[in-house]
């Protein structure tokens, strides 16, 4: 019986999982525990789950490295964490240099050169009519920028710094 | 109420408010126009209506905002009212002047109407005239800071700048300590500059933790005027209201009676016709006090609607097409509870950062008591142009507890997978038990769910996720593979065990 290993991401906690399948049953070990699981399919994106023996409903979608699912009153979204370092392993984690969300930048306050010290803001990058001022959180100097009225992705590079090491973290500006 | 002349009406709106809007017309037999962006092309309100108009491209100033554009929507399309909705151009007096113009009738108040209430200095002064309380401040104290400054000392810190000529939070600082006055002044006026267009500034004694309490009105072309008692929409979060409810769980008979006599002295001094809301704010001691009017309907308006019994839309069309109300002030009485809770795309994991993006799945509670306005369907990309609201759930019982049960039932039974939404938060709103007790405040989320963080997942659903994700693997259904704008859930429609004989395969 082949055992498919992986880890989920969900916020910033990685979650190592083991599967397998035998029978009609799946069997998944998670956090040490042991969990039978089967699924029915009931109606497009809706699935029967048998969980340990009791019974869910189970609302669920994917999407590229994307699992979100609806069981017991709750969503989750998770993360595939087989992507490789490419993928976000964290989108809120510290050093982080992308957009914290999708939007449009529409200012940039540094220009390329520049050296920039932390709590400095960097641009503005607005969504659904909320404004985003994204500040640096150590000294860096600035290597590469976006031009204002660009959109960006969720964790597009929108400022790029020389030192990898150096980054910026998105800080809500509560005007 | 005779019937009404309008044959065809305009939504200059979009989203749920547009939807809703539409229903209203639809029940009136009134044939509806929509307008949409680009980035609406097959959002719901666009594929409910009987005609759309596209506007233009996704900014707001090229579409929803552009005020000639969305006249010549209506010109062509012969329709003969407009109604705004909410934000957009709704409270925008030459908007309502430029319907006039083209001979439209514009769904709300008379265009000096609005542009009177609008200027946030102006209300105040008709309200201290009409003889309703306002919170102890000073208008515009002029352009210096040092004029601010003696303004401040008169009043006593802390106190609270605001922007004269809007509202939203934008130009909204606290000023608790002399030393901070004017770097916190010059940032309130650089917002509301930028916002407005104008650095007028407000100072006003800062109420701590208020409650916010609104009274609905309505007023015909006939000086007849009623209002439906108060709305209660304290929980908010960065100024934005999250919960509302109705009846305010703090209004006795005595403070609705005297909140709705307020609320309806200020109107009549405005000269006021339509729907409207007189918003205040109450101290800890039950002092009540006026903040501003909204003229156009809010989004909360369902909570009265509910314990009301009345259609506000249709109410407004009425009023616009000059039929009097038929309703005096004895007729009005609430009945029960309601509460609506608004559905956002933010990501509660992250500080609530907007969260557009393709909503994947789609499945809306259906429970007695329990309305949902909402303007998404499955396979929509929520576009990043907008404010981030997808949908309102608004639940009724005979009390407030039974509405809070039937409330988190109904958020429980939301499924919206896509963009992130605040559905979890909304519940742990509801469900907590100073909310259950009424003791409320616009500082209750800061102060009972500050540290409030999303359920993390019991190993359960880390398994069922992993099934997921390796049945994803497995059979790969992605967007991609979807046509553009289109529902992705007949595409996900896989057998779970194809997946498992797949990977045993593998």
């Amino acid at each position: 019986m082949k055992s498919l290993r992986g880890t989920l991401i969900f916020g910033n906690r990685a979650m190592p999982y083991a599967i397998e399948g035998e029978g009609s049953t799946v069997t998944a070990r998670v956090a040490d525990r042991e969990i039978i699981l089967s699924a029915h399919p009931v109606t497009p994106g809706v699935w029967a789950v048998t969980c340990n023996g009791r019974w869910l409903e189970v609302h669920w979608a994917h999407d590229g490295s994307r699992a979100m699912l609806h069981a017991d009153g709750q969503s989750y979204e998770f993360q595939s964490g087989r992507e490789g370092r490419g993928a976000a392993p964290a989108p809120t984690a510290q050093g982080d240099l992308r957009a914290p969300m999708p939007g449009v930048v529409t200012r940039m306050l540094v220009r390329p050169g520049q050296v920039v010290s932390p709590g400095e803001p960097l641009y503005v990058l607005e969504a659904m009519k909320m404004e985003y001022v994204v500040r640096a959180v150590r000294a860096c100097r600035v290597a590469g920028v976006t031009d204002p009225g660009t959109q960006v992705e969720k964790d597009a590079q929108v400022v790029e710094v020389e030192e990898e090491k150096e980054g910026i973290a998105p800080g809500v500006d509560d005007c | 109420m005779g019937a009404v002349k309008f044959t065809k009406v305009l939504i200059a709106n979009r989203g749920e408010i547009a939807v809703r809007i539409i229903r209203a017309c639809r029940e009136m037999g009134i044939a509806t126009v929509a307008v949409y962006s680009e980035a609406d092309v097959l959002a719901p309100h666009v594929l409910f209506a009987d005609e759309a108009v596209l506007l233009g491209p996704a900014e707001p100033a090229h579409s929803y905002l552009h005020i000639e554009r969305m006249v010549e929507a209506a010109r062509r399309t012969g329709a003969q009212a407009v109604h705004p909705g909410y934000g957009f151009l709704s409270e925008n007096p030459d908007f309502a002047a430029a319907c006039h113009e083209a001979s439209l009738v514009f769904i709300g108040p008379p265009p000096p109407v609005i542009r009177a209430l609008g200027d946030k200095s102006r209300a105040r002064r008709l309200a201290a005239g009409a003889g309703v309380p306002i919170v102890p401040g000073l208008d515009d104290p002029g352009p210096g800071e040092g004029a601010l400054r003696e303004a401040v000392l008169r009043l006593g810190l802390p106190v609270l700048l605001k922007a004269a000529a809007g509202g939203g939070g934008k130009g909204m600082r606290v000023v608790r300590n002399a030393a901070d006055l004017e770097s916190e002044a010059q940032a309130a006026r650089r917002e509301a500059r930028a916002a407005f267009g104008d650095d007028a500034l407000i100072v006003e004694t800062l109420i701590e933790r208020p409650r916010h309490i609104e009274v609905q009105i309505l007023a015909d072309t006939h000086a007849n005027m009623v209002h439906l008692g108060e709305r209660e929409c304290s929980v908010q979060r960065r100024h934005q209201k999250v919960v509302e409810e109705s009846p305010s769980p703090l209004a006795d008979e005595a403070l609705r009676r005297a909140l709705g006599e307020a609320a309806v002295r200020v109107a009549r001094a405005a000269g006021y016709v339509n729907a409207g809301t007189v918003e205040f704010l109450v101290d800890r001691r039950g002092k009540f006090y006026f903040l501003e009017v909204n003229t156009r309907l809010q989004v909360e308006h369902p909570v009265t609607e509910m314990v009301a019994g009345i259609d506000l839309v249709q109410a407004q069309i009425r009023i616009a097409a000059g039929d009097a109300l038929d309703l005096r002030q004895s007729d009005i009485a609430l009945r029960g509870w309601a509460i609506e809770c608004r559905v956002y795309a933010e990501d509660p994991e992250s500080g609530f950062v907007p969260s557009p993006g393709r909503i994947l799945h789609l499945h809306e509670p259906q429970l007695p008591g329990v309305r949902v306005d909402s303007g998404i369907r499955a396979g929509q990309d929520i576009p990043v142009h907008y404010d981030p609201i997808l949908a309102k759930v608004i639940a009724w019982a005979p009390t407030r507890p039974a509405a809070i049960r039937r409330m988190a039932h109904a958020l429980r039974a939301y499924v919206i997978l896509g963009p992130r939404t605040n559905l979890s938060h909304l519940r742990a709103i509801v469900e907590h038990p100073v909310f259950g007790a009424g003791d409320l405040s616009t500082e209750f989320l800061a102060d009972h769910l500050g540290d409030w963080r999303p359920p993390a997942p019991a190993p359960e659903v880390v398994a069922m996720a992993a099934m997921l994700m390796e049945h994803g693997r497995a059979f790969p259904v992605s967007s991609r593979h979807a046509l553009p704008g289109a529902g992705a859930s007949s595409a996900s429609f896989t057998d779970p065990w194809d997946a498992l004989r797949g990977w045993r395969l593998a």
